[in-house]
């Protein structure tokens, strides 16, 4: 009896598609059915991958539900770190997904994770929103309060009259922060130049994920930070491998069978890459086929790290894949 | 005499020390912790500076990363302190530099274009004296109470006429930073590609024992990650700024010694341009010992001096 590829690619992990970015609608309907067998979880980004904004991406709902139904495990990981698990899961159910608070990874929850992991117990100074300040509450960790700190006077005058440093900050958490000023970088350079406070980024996307505009995103201000403080964070989410280091150790996956679905090479990709996971890129965000092909003429080997092993235009393109994968051939 | 070496100058005989100073044609010379610090002359300075002139016959410019007054102020401040330098085309400076640069650059026209910026006041009036029309410099930007970012950005970003006109942004040292600058920055250079993208100078943070102020490098970081374009430097090391003069051949670099207390910023300056080095030990560093210590990290100058005024007797 010829044994199916599927069994071989079950019993020796051996991922047929690696780093060639090989698109699913031109593979047969046998091979992609072959391939939807490779993998048991799927860890899926959220903006430009399920949704934009806040508008559903057609057919993502219904093609994460079917992976569900047929009993892969299910992971959002987002580097949005202006909501909290409980507001992504309100906001993932009210468009249609089918999942649960523990399905979901965030960087604001990885971040109080960490700073708990060690046994923090001092202040953090916080640049960021309340989706991180949320968190920490949770989990009991003390910080300062977010929100608008405007420049007052001149530069003297500011640190003569209003500037306060606080004694007891024991980290520095950066993350996206609509009222980033010039105060807070003062704050975060001054309480960074002590080698024993922790520096923490949230995640570094240079640009917050909006459909037709170019605007700043955590990445931004962590960079403005890290160049006066002198610096370099730890950068909680992804590419840094940590934020899946859990699902890993707990053995609630199994990398070779776990497909990472992205929008953003740097980010989704090399997260991908650094885990050992299978990699699935969608056009429908951040990078195109244009950049891949870019990539693979590239000398960088850092560059073909980027590479995906397959490639959609939008998630919902895998839905009649799907569904003849799961009726045994196209119904005519 | 051999390049990078450190030498004392006075260490050496008095025939050496008239043979290197036979080997320049120019002087550039740095202004804070070479020949004064803020407003006061450093003892000595002012009778070199203008004995290199007078007696000795070279030609003087003073080149500063100062980007907190224009050209014409601190020419001023030149004179008050009795430093004779002919005018204040020999002040270059980052506001300076920025205005040299976009009065020859072909995509910039005063005509039509205006120039953001995020910093300060200086920088508006360097820019106004030359004709050029600036918004942004010494002020606030601040997200209405009540308006969240998305707000902003669908308001200001989703009319054309945000970014319509502008040929150039300018980053210099800014304490009213703040998002709404950043993502109008970065909004306008998106929008226009070819608009110009300038920075001051590069100082990442100036430490005090008690705290630490973030310097421009900081401010233009932020816009450059946003915006995935690298601004210009128009301060030293960048060698771009000595381009009006060595473009119009007032100046060989190979026979212009370039003075300075900074081994990154000056004596880097003098390596990036081909020109002889003088460090001096009024400013960054205060003895010879320190310098030599970064002689793996960073460039060495030619020779040494406590202080400049220890030139005098040889001139």
């Amino acid at each position: 009896m010829r044994i199916s590829l599927a069994t071989c690619t079950r019993q020796t992990g051996l991922n047929m598609y690696k780093q060639t970015c090989t698109n699913l609608l031109e593979l047969s309907s046998a091979k992609v059915t072959e391939w939807l067998g490779s993998f048991d979880s799927v860890i899926t980004d959220c903006d430009g991958v399920l949704w934009i904004y806040g508008k559903a991406l057609d057919g993502a709902a219904d093609v994460m539900n079917q992976f569900k139904a047929m009993g892969k495990s299910i992971y959002f990981c987002t580097n949005n770190s202006t909501k909290t698990r409980a507001e992504l899961l309100k906001k993932g159910v009210e468009l249609g997904f089918n999942i649960t608070e523990s399905g979901i990874i965030s960087t604001a929850h990885a971040t109080a994770a960490y700073l708990k992991r060690r046994n923090f117990s001092k202040r953090v100074f916080v640049i960021g929103s309340e989706g991180i300040t949320q968190e920490l509450d949770a989990v009991g960790i003390k910080h300062t309060a977010i929100g608008p700190d405007p420049m007052k006077g001149t530069l003297p005058e500011f640190m003569a009259q209003h500037l306060k440093l606080e004694s007891d900050i024991g980290a520095v958490v950066v993350g996206f922060d609509e009222h980033f000023s010039f105060p807070k970088m003062m704050k975060a350079a001054s309480y960074l130049d002590n080698k024993d406070c922790l520096f923490v980024a949230t995640n570094t996307d240079e640009r917050f994920p909006m459909p037709n505009m170019i605007v700043p995103g955590s990445g931004s201000f962590v960079r403005a930070i890290q160049t006066c403080a002198e610096r370099e964070p730890t950068v909680i989410g992804k590419p840094n491998p940590e934020i899946c280091e859990s699902l890993i150790k707990r053995k609630l996956i199994n990398p070779a069978r776990t497909l990472m679905i992205g929008d953003r090479a740097n980010t989704d990709i090399l997260l991908g890459y650094n885990c050992g996971f299978q990699t699935l890129l969608v056009g429908s965000g951040i990078h195109q086929l244009a950049d891949v092909e870019q990539w693979k003429l590239s000398k960088n080997p850092e560059d073909k790290k980027l590479i995906p092993d397959v490639y959609l235009p939008k998630l919902g393109d895998l839905l009649s894949g799907i569904v003849d994968a799961q009726t045994g051939g196209t119904v005519y | 005499m051999s390049r990078g070496e450190a030498i004392t100058l006075t260490d050496l005989s008095s025939d050496q020390v008239t043979e290197w100073l036979q080997s320049f044609d120019t002087v550039l010379c740095d202004g804070d912790g070479t020949i004064w610090q803020d407003d006061t002359a450093i003892e000595g300075a002012v009778d070199v500076i203008n004995a290199l002139q007078q007696r000795l016959g070279k030609r003087v410019y003073l080149i500063t990363n100062n980007g907190l007054k224009t050209r014409q102020e601190l020419f001023e401040r030149s004179r008050r302190l009795g430093f004779q330098l002919p005018s204040e085309r020999h002040v270059i400076s980052p506001t300076a530099a920025i205005v040299d640069y976009l009065v020859q650059r072909p995509e910039f026209d005063k005509a039509r274009h205006k120039v953001y910026v995020v910093g300060n006041a200086a920088i508006a009036r360097e820019l106004k004296a030359y004709g050029i029309d600036s918004y942004g410099a010494g002020e606030p930007e601040l997200l209405p109470p009540g308006d969240k970012w998305q707000d902003f950005v669908a308001r200001e970003f989703g009319n054309p006429e945000t970014a319509e006109g502008v040929g150039a942004v300018v980053v210099g040292w800014d304490e009213y930073f703040s998002y709404c600058k950043m993502a109008r920055a970065c909004h306008i250079l998106c929008s226009n590609p070819s608009a110009a993208f300038l920075v001051t100078n590069r100082d990442a943070v100036h430490k005090y024992p008690a705290f630490c102020i973030p310097g421009t490098a900081a401010f233009v970081a932020g816009i450059e990650a946003c915006s995935d374009r690298d601004a210009l430097e128009m301060g030293k090391p960048n060698p771009l700024v000595l381009e009006p003069l060595t473009k119009t051949g007032s100046l060989n670099p190979e026979r212009t010694l370039m003075i300075g207390d900074c081994l990154k910023i000056d004596v880097g300056f003098a390596s990036n341009c081909g020109m002889l080095s003088l460090l001096v030990g009024t400013g960054r560093y205060s003895n010879l010992s320190d310098v030599l210590r970064e002689k793996d990290k960073l460039p060495q100058p030619d020779v040494y001096l406590p202080r400049l005024g220890d030139l005098l007797p040889h001139l």
